[in-house]
């Protein structure tokens, strides 16, 4: 399940203009392309950047399209709470979705049962207490990320993606970012 | 995780690409569509590269200033005033053999679009390409037009790259074509092509010793009407010969299918979708599908051979019909003229696999089961989750301009607005018209004129963006204040252009590659146009700017009065937050507050949030930029300084 160059993933990212859904998608791309393989993805520039609806998609293998149709997308991970339901319907049966809240009872009943019957497993963690905690609430992302790095399905281990964000996040967010990404790794709550 | 068994298609330009990439050595890296496509200027050794900021072409530019200071080349880049002059700077580069590039949105070659018919006829020497990104959806512009279109009308040929790395190699098929048939060459990526990112080998750049030498040839470059016409006639042939090259280019290419019950002809984004889209129904390699990379001229042959050898043929291309219009025998397509495909909206691979199921439908095939998530729709209908509009930043200056003139003006004053972050000033109804850049100045002149002549006076307070002005405002300005137009205008200038991600404008004087130049200062343009009234202030300073906006009034309606000019001025905090960490306003909402929500309608700053449990509302300090504006948008006086 963990790392190999014949990776073959879709992922969608999502979440609100600012939370960083564009950094975290090019920390996965990075990762995939550090390992060797072909990524193509698309993501939302422009007006919507200005605190409206920002979704990325990302294709990890060998894909002429950037785009992820609805009920085919095997991850989705997103930062908000409204968000994760405007993009629930790109992911397929037996997917995995992350949503950063640290609410228990997240799902609304009638979603729950429909993730339920398509098998999809659904996560949600508290990534905006984490950073918050860490003194630095845009950092919510990174710890998302790790939780979401931990979990054995994510064809993504630790190690490649820690070293991905040593490297392209800018210096004064480094230390940070990593502890907000390791703090999620160690799912602490 | 699901391993789709998957073999690439090589069609040529692929195979290059993946030859590229098993070379191993060269370096790799993720870029943007429009990152790629700035290589591709650099690497065919382009001389002079000029544009104009719009979604979604803005990034070509930063990119190729990026690649130019890397490998320490000489490339001309600027970011022109708007792209008819962008135009003709990268057009005069190639009547000196140099190679030029112009690169802008799609709506931006409306503005251009007067040198591009006219380039087509006198035609170029150096290579010359014209870039220009569409937005079908739209997702962030005014209109869906397509590209091509302008192809056909200018007589020049189009290519339609349908992945970043064919980009890429298309640009520099373009300088080719270019440079030997001696006509602009129009690339046109679409959105999912611009803002897609893919990883991309770099090549090595092309140097092209070309000094510029300017040969004169007056029957060409400065022809009259008689030679227009000869020339005219030199234009329809080389578009002849272009169309018999077409026939055999490697930029068009069939996938082979032993199923001939359908056949595809795709093009751009939409092949890509398509290709992806048939794999996961379990159809790949099925039917014949043939990619059109050179939309016009269309390789007429190559066309009638392929709908030959099918049934029937289904056609998916964005944002408009513009391969379809050309095919000359219909009576097998299937597409836009009998409605298979819709003509507004983008080709999603949602759209896409809907069009493809109910033609397999119609053949009788049967699909593979896929996930179903028709019933979430209503579930998460269901669920009222709050609209996510987008608005402008905290801190932003442009609210408090708006808020002030609205406080003054109020609801019955007509506010026309233009093109930039502030259109989103819709959302606190001080925007009530938005046609096009500069359309602001132009369309308050005109309902003045409207009005004027009724005998009726009605305030009338037109808003622009600096870069907007400089754009198109200023020839706009000229002309109302010659016809005697009477209107506030007020021109927002957080000196930079900031919705496209922070172009510097003229005003600014600073270049493209960050180097200082020439400042060209909006005041004096404003002041040379003839106003008689200019203002200048910081629109925080809410009060004081209130003020000035009733001064403005006032003069527009005082009979030696006319045009009020207010330039309100503070950098975009984006851009620049420096001066509110220097000077932060700390506030807080008291215990006074009712919840009435007036602050958040009126002024609407997102870190204005109402505390449900509360019932008041609070300050979202996570992004809150202590800007202190909002303690004059409570009309209870219960947002204060704390
Ligand atoms: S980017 Fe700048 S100009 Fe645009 S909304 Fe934000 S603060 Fe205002
Ligand atoms: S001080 Fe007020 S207006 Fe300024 S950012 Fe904070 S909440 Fe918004």
């Amino acid at each position: 399940m963990k790392p190999s160059n014949e990776m073959d993933l879709k992922l969608i990212l999502s979440g609100v203009g600012g939370q960083g859904v564009l950094f975290a998608t090019r920390i996965f791309s990075e990762s995939a392309l550090a390992l060797g393989c072909d990524i193509l993805g698309s993501e939302t520039h422009g007006m919507s950047q200005r605190g409206g609806s920002v979704i990325s998609h990302l294709k990890i293998g060998v894909y002429a399209s950037p785009l992820i149709r609805h009920g085919t997308a095997d991850v989705l991970i997103s930062f908000d709470e409204d968000e994760v339901y405007r993009t629930l319907a790109f992911v397929r049966r037996g997917g995995l979705c992350f949503v950063n809240s640290s609410r228990g009872d997240f799902w609304d009943a009638g979603v729950e049962a429909y993730l339920a019957r398509n098998e999809i497993t659904a996560h949600s963690f508290g990534a905006d207490k984490i950073a918050l905690e860490l003194g630095s609430p845009r950092s919510s992302n990174l710890a998302l990320i790790g939780y979401a790095v931990s979990v054995p399905q994510l064809p993504f281990g630790h190690d490649e993606i820690k070293a991905t964000i040593e490297r392209i996040t800018p210096s004064r967010f480094r230390v940070v970012n990593l502890e907000a990404f390791e703090a999620g790794y160690r799912r602490e709550q | 995780m699901d391993a789709f068994g998957c073999v690439r298609r090589c069609f040529a330009i692929g195979a290059l690409a993946a030859r590229n990439h098993l070379l191993g050595e060269l370096r790799q890296e993720v870029l943007l569509g429009n990152e790629a496509i700035a290589r591709g200027i650099v690497e065919s050794g382009c001389h002079v590269v000029a544009s104009y900021p719009g979604t979604p072409s803005s990034e070509i530019l930063p990119a190729v200033v990026r690649f130019k200071k890397e490998l320490g080349l000489a490339t001309h880049v600027e970011w022109s005033i708007n792209e008819k002059v962008a135009y003709e700077v990268a057009l005069a580069a190639s009547y000196t053999g140099k190679r030029g590039a112009v690169i802008m949105k799609q709506v931006g070659l409306n503005v251009a679009a007067d040198p591009l018919m006219s380039s087509a006829y006198t035609g170029v020497k150096g290579g010359f390409v014209i870039i220009c990104c569409d937005d079908p959806g739209p997702h962030s512009s005014q209109t869906e037009q397509d590209t091509r279109f302008f192809a056909m009308f200018a007589k020049v040929p189009a290519l339609d790259p349908s992945s970043p790395r064919e980009a890429k190699e298309m640009v520099k098929a373009a300088f080719e074509l270019s440079e030997k048939h001696r006509m602009p060459v129009i690339l046109r990526p679409a959105i999912r092509v611009s803002h897609a990112r893919q990883n991309i080998t770099f090549l090595p750049v092309q140097e092209l010793e070309r000094p510029a030498d300017f040969e004169k040839d007056p029957g060409r470059w400065a022809a009259t009407p008689p030679f227009r016409y000869i020339l005219h006639k030199e234009l329809n042939k080389k578009l002849a010969s272009i169309e018999e090259e077409f026939e055999k280019s490697e930029l068009n290419a069939c996938d082979e299918g032993q199923d001939h019950t359908l056949g595809f002809i795709a093009g751009g984004t939409s092949y890509s979708v398509l290709t992806d889209t048939l794999r996961e129904l379990g159809l790949d390699g099925r039917f014949p599908i043939l990619k059109i990379g050179t939309p016009h001229p269309l390789p007429q042959k190559l066309v009638a051979d392929f709908v030959a050898g099918c049934n029937q043929v289904l056609i998916l291309e964005e944002p408009d019909a513009v391969i379809e219009l050309q095919v000359l025998d219909k009576h097998k397509v299937l597409g836009r003229h009998n409605g298979v495909v819709p003509s507004a909206g983008e080709l999603t691979p949602e759209v896409i696999s809907q069009i493809v199921t109910a033609e397999m439908d119609k053949l009788g095939l049967e699909l593979p089961p896929e996930t179903d998530t028709r019933e979430l729709a209503t579930l998460v209908a269901d669920l009222d989750l709050p609209v996510r509009r987008p608005r402008l930043c905290p801190g932003c200056m442009h609210r408090a301009a708006f808020f002030a003139m609205k406080r003054v003006l109020g609801s019955n004053a007509i506010y026309p607005s233009d093109i930039g972050c502030y259109t989103l000033g819709l959302n606190l109804k001080a925007v009530d018209t938005c046609l096009d850049m500069g359309g602001a100045v132009t369309i308050a002149s005109g309902l003045y004129q409207a009005y004027h002549q009724d005998g009726k006076d009605v305030p009338i307070a037109a808003t622009i963006g600096d870069s907007t002005f400089l754009h198109a405002g200023v020839p706009a300005l000229a002309n109302a204040v010659h016809n005697q137009a009477r209107f506030i205008l007020i021109i927002l200038d957080n000196s930079i252009t900031a919705m496209t991600g922070m172009q510097p404008t003229a005003d600014s004087g600073i270049l493209a590659d960050g180097r200082q130049g020439q400042r060209v200062a909006i005041k004096d343009l404003v002041r040379a146009c003839g106003v008689g009234f200019i203002e200048e202030m910081d629109p925080y300073r809410v009060r004081d700017f209130e003020a000035l906006v009733k001064r403005a009034r006032e003069y527009s309606r005082q009979p030696d009065g006319g045009i009020a000019v207010l330039i309100a001025k503070r950098p975009c905090v984006l851009y620049d937050p420096t001066p509110l960490q220097e000077n932060p306003v700390r506030v807080a909402v008291t215990e006074e507050c009712d919840g009435c929500q007036y602050c958040q309608l009126a002024f609407e700053c997102p870190a204005l949030v109402l505390n449900e449990a509360l019932d008041r509302v609070v300050i979202d300090r996570r992004i809150c930029v202590n800007c202190g504006v909002c303690i004059e948008a409570c009309p209870k006086e219960c947002i204060v300084e704390a």
